[in-house]
């Protein structure tokens, strides 16, 4: 598409101060956030559940509009998706070692979490009121417990999922 | 045993973020070069490879609806 010079320099400046600012976000938002939870957040013992805070509709419904709203982003972007018909033998090797890593990674995920729901019945010391084990899905729930009823209503957990589900729509949901 | 558990939150937070963070700073390096950015890249992979992308969307969103929709609770629950 043939846009006016100035409309593509516009768009060239605002794509551009998108990836500035998002590279500032995630380093103050990540590094605030891990402060504040090595200050305030109190261990998996604390996650009584006294209160059914899950299911919750709204969290998995930001994450497909998120979905959406990263592929209308995609449109934005001066560039457009990079042709793989001239991407260089080097790049497509490194685009098969990113695919490697990438499940690689998923393996080993899914081992801890497979290990860690195996100990909930089996690893328990005597007296210990946790077990010595718990699957990755315990913690985060327990993180959005708290950010649901004591933190900020479940504000965090919403924008955490927008983050990761709109960088999904924008990458991974093909642009024409 | 000392409860490690904010210790281990926050690196992982720090980590997970960071990672993030680097990749978003070779973004506005590549976008300064001219040069197609990782996300460019990336979503032109998956415009050749429309099935694998979409498998991973869906993986992913199983992931989160395990997440979020779940009822289960860990045998600690008093509920």
């Amino acid at each position: 598409m043939n846009l006016p010079i100035s409309v593509r320099t516009t768009r060239i400046a605002a794509h551009r101060l998108s990836h500035i600012t998002l590279a500032l976000a995630l380093f103050v938002v990540g590094g605030l956030l891990g402060l504040y939870v090595l200050v305030a957040a109190k261990g998996p013992d604390d996650c009584a559940y006294t209160k059914d805070y899950l299911p919750n509709y709204w969290l998995f419904g930001v994450g497909g509009l998120s979905l959406v709203a990263g592929h209308l982003l995609g449109r934005l972007d001066p560039q457009g998706p990079a042709g793989t018909a001239r991407a260089s033998a080097g790049s497509k090797r490194m685009a098969h070692i990113a695919l490697v890593f990438v499940f690689l990674l998923s393996v080993v995920i899914w081992f801890i979490e497979a290990l860690g729901t195996a100990q909930v019945a089996a690893g328990t010391a005597v007296g210990a009121s946790t077990p010595a084990f718990e699957p990755i899905t315990f913690y985060i729930r327990c993180a959005m417990y708290h950010d649901l009823s004591s933190i900020s209503n479940g504000y965090i957990s919403g924008g955490v999922i927008f983050i990761v589900c709109a960088v999904l729509g924008h990458w991974l949901w093909g642009q024409e | 045993m000392k409860d490690t558990y904010s210790l281990g939150m926050a690196i992982a937070i720090w980590s997970v973020f960071g990672l993030l963070g680097i990749i978003s700073v070779l973004e506005v390096y590549c976008d300064v070069r001219r040069w197609p950015t990782i996300s460019n890249r990336i979503a032109g992979w998956a415009r050749v490879n429309r099935w694998l992308s979409a498998a991973i969307v869906a993986a992913l969103f199983i992931l989160l609806a395990h997440f979020v929709l779940n009822p289960l609770h860990p045998t600690t629950c008093n509920c």
